[in-house]
């Protein structure tokens, strides 16, 4: 009788673990496959595996060089988590200090460079108000209007979570999706709403990053010109 | 891309669509299962088998005065934090500094009394076989494994956890059918004999209030903002209170079983009832069906525990209420890694005491120090912006009678506490001024004032 038991014991544990492996992969898969839907936007684009749960994809997108990579921020107490694209445009801007505006800020955006900078700054009024906003140096000012100008709607939208500008290019921070709020709550498990990134949600953002980086280097001259 | 028109149909989101029915039962019983499987007997050595199950129903009623506050500031702090956010915004930084360590208290006992009961256990298994156990390199060993899997930051998946979840569940349901009769026409209970009327009188039942908290302890954490809060304004309360339903169901079950076949007396001292009762039942079957539930049981809410302390302690380090250097994040895992493994020793050294009662005694106050404090933040909450001031997610009805209700209960039972375990209350009492006066002295200076308050609220009123 205790052998049969013992018996049944390790064959459930066993299948067990072997589910839990198999659903696994099946999640790794579902995360690798992030890209697929959007890959083709991208000219020369490589996806690498850099260690953490999502792969970076690097391409050129209408000439520019772009960086791709999600990142499931599972750090909050008392908060269901939010799967982040953080989308980085990288192009030198002719800048003499960084500026970046977080919404909605909580304190615990550990991927963020807010914390790092000097000054904490008020923004215009044709900002959203929800906003932290940060410089480094203390004292430099960004240039409001060409910054907001070229962000356009993307500002207003909810999902929009960050910018980040300074001489080395332009970052933006995104919110994919949430994870599955019934199973985070009863399980805490991490299923992401959506799997996939859309180009339809994806061009919009691409485009931003383009619209604040020109903005950026347009000068005075040509601006009144 | 999201725009106002999708966030607007999200304002639209029922109950139905986010929690499913299974979503329901599971938020009771996925979060605090434990309670059903250790603790909650100790209030039948306060109160009897009676005394016990109204402490039951009268802690659902402070829980349910929870629910309804919680629900309507979370929904209204679009914020990370629970409790401990919506302290730093409606009253200031030595509140919020004390009720962040409310929650890590309360998780970080709950998880050594977790380990505990896995160690005590597996002792009690095997002095069944004749093998005298020491049981805490198996609470070490418990603790240890579960800080790894949180540093690692597994995806534990829904499958997995569902199966531990329902496995949990379901073993107490056979032990009811088994215990009832209800498969074989054979009941094995005997509450015409064992049910006393209330021992100790009307007093005992307030002094078993304390233990009546466990069987709820952490129902309130399925109170969770989404950064896209308000679009689920309606679905915190509703899954909340499911839960809460739920969780009456299963206790009163668990009451059921458990008092018709434990002598009170016993009952009120074990560590593990209802395993106890299945061993009683003189099943093999169930007996180790009962061990791996508890033993699952036990665990899950561990690995909860470790989760939710290390990210409080995290969040409180970010803010500099304490070193921030335990803010860090690991580059590769995305864990604070280093709040999970300064906790782990505090979790170790309470669960080698071995006094199970005492630990959970320290987990209950920390807890009910936070619903103390739920009281008057909501009186605070209205007062400094009224109904119109502030986009609500949720509007908790009757006010102010659920912070009424909630302030008394609270005060019972600490006054219930204080019967049975009046030492314990005056040393936390004494640990949380004195950890207020480091505060103050030494900690205040480095918290960066400016950055505290991250809502974008009008000024409140009278200010």
């Amino acid at each position: 009788m205790e052998a049969g038991l013992i018996a049944a014991l390790a064959v459930g544990g066993g299948a067990l673990a072997l589910w839990h492996r198999r659903v696994q992969r099946g999640f790794a898969a579902e995360r690798a496959a992030v890209f697929d839907d959007c890959r083709a936007l991208f000219g020369e684009a490589v996806t690498e595996d850099c260690g953490t749960d999502y792969p970076r994809l690097s391409g050129r997108y209408q000439g520019a060089s772009f960086e791709l990579q999600p990142l499931l921020d599972h750090i909050g107490y008392r908060k269901v988590p939010s799967l982040w694209l953080s989308l980085t445009l990288r192009t030198p801007l002719p800048l003499a200090g960084t500026f970046d505006v977080l919404m909605r800020p909580q304190n615990i955006e550990f991927w963020s460079a807010s914390a790092q900078l000097e000054e904490r700054i008020d923004l215009p009024a044709d900002w959203p108000v929800h906003h932290i906003a940060k410089v480094s140096p203390a004292g430099w000012r960004p240039p409001f209007e060409r910054l907001r100008d070229g962000l356009g709607a993307l500002a207003e939208d909810p999902p929009f979570k960050e910018l980040l500008v300074s001489a080395r290019g332009v970052r933006l921070v995104y919110r994919l999706s949430g994870v599955q709020r019934a199973h985070y709550l009863v399980l805490r498990s991490l299923l992401p709403e959506s799997t996939r990134i859309s180009p339809d949600m994806l061009v919009p953002l691409l485009d931003a990053a383009l619209n604040v980086a020109s903005a950026l280097k347009v000068t005075p001259l040509e601006k009144a010109a | 891309m999201g725009t106002a028109a999708t966030a607007g149909q999200q304002e639209k989101i029922s109950l139905l669509k986010v929690l499913g029915p299974v979503h329901v039962w599971a938020l009771g019983v996925g979060i605090v299962l434990v309670g059903e499987y250790m603790g909650w007997n100790f209030s039948v050595a306060k109160g009897g088998a009676y005394g016990s199950l109204i402490a039951c129903w009268v802690i659902g009623l402070l829980y349910t005065c929870v629910a309804m506050i919680d629900s309507e500031v979370t929904s209204t702090v679009a914020a990370a934090g629970g409790q401990y956010t919506q302290a730093k915004h409606i009253i200031g930084p030595l509140m919020a500094f004390n009720v962040g360590l409310y929650l890590v208290m309360a998780y970080t006992m709950l998880e050594a009394a977790d380990a505990l009961v896995v160690g005590d256990l597996l002792k009690a298994v095997a002095a069944q076989y004749g093998a005298d156990l020491d049981p805490r390199p198996f609470v070490v060993l418990t603790i240890a494994f579960l800080a790894w899997l949180n540093y690692r930051g597994v995806f534990m998946t829904l499958t997995v956890n569902f199966v531990i979840t329902a496995f949990a569940f379901i073993a107490i349901l056979v032990l009811f059918f088994n215990a009832s009769g209800l498969v074989d026409g054979q009941s094995v209970l005997l509450h015409r004999d064992l049910l006393v009327d209330l021992p100790y009188g009307w007093i005992g039942v307030l002094a078993s209030l304390q233990f009546g908290m466990w069987y709820y302890l952490g129902i309130e954490g399925t109170c969770q903002a989404a950064e896209e809060v308000r679009s689920a304004g309606r679905s915190i309360p509703m899954g909340t209170m499911g839960g809460m339903m739920t969780l009456l169901i299963a206790a009163s079950l668990t009451w059921y079983i458990c008092t018709g076949i434990i002598p009170w007396e016993y009952l009120g001292q074990a560590t593990t009832p209802l395993y106890d009762a299945a061993r009683l039942m003189g099943s093999v079957e169930l007996e180790v069906m009962l061990f791996i539930g508890t033993m699952f049981a036990a665990i899950a809410s561990a690995n909860g525990c470790i989760n939710d302390a290390s990210r409080a302690w995290f969040s409180m380090s970010r803010d500099r209420y304490m070193p921030h250097w335990f803010g860090a994040v690991h580059p590769r895992y995305r864990t604070p890694y280093r709040s999970i493994l300064f906790l782990i020793p505090i979790a170790v050294s309470f669960a080698f005491t071995g006094l199970l009662d005492q630990v959970i005694t320290f987990s209950i106050l920390s807890g009910l120090l936070g619903y103390t404090f739920m009281s008057f933040n909501i009186v605070r909450f209205r007062r400094l912006w009224p109904l119109g001031s502030i986009e609500r997610g949720y509007v908790h009805p009757y006010h102010p009678i659920p912070c009424i209700v909630l302030g008394v209960l609270c005060s019972a039972t600490y006054f219930a506490t204080y019967l049975g375990y009046g030492t314990s209350l005056l040393s936390i009492m004494a640990f949380y001024i004195l950890v207020s006066i480091w505060f103050v002295v030494r900690r205040y200076p480095f918290v960066k004032r400016g950055e505290q308050f991250t809502m974008p609220w009008p000024r409140p009123k009278g200010y």
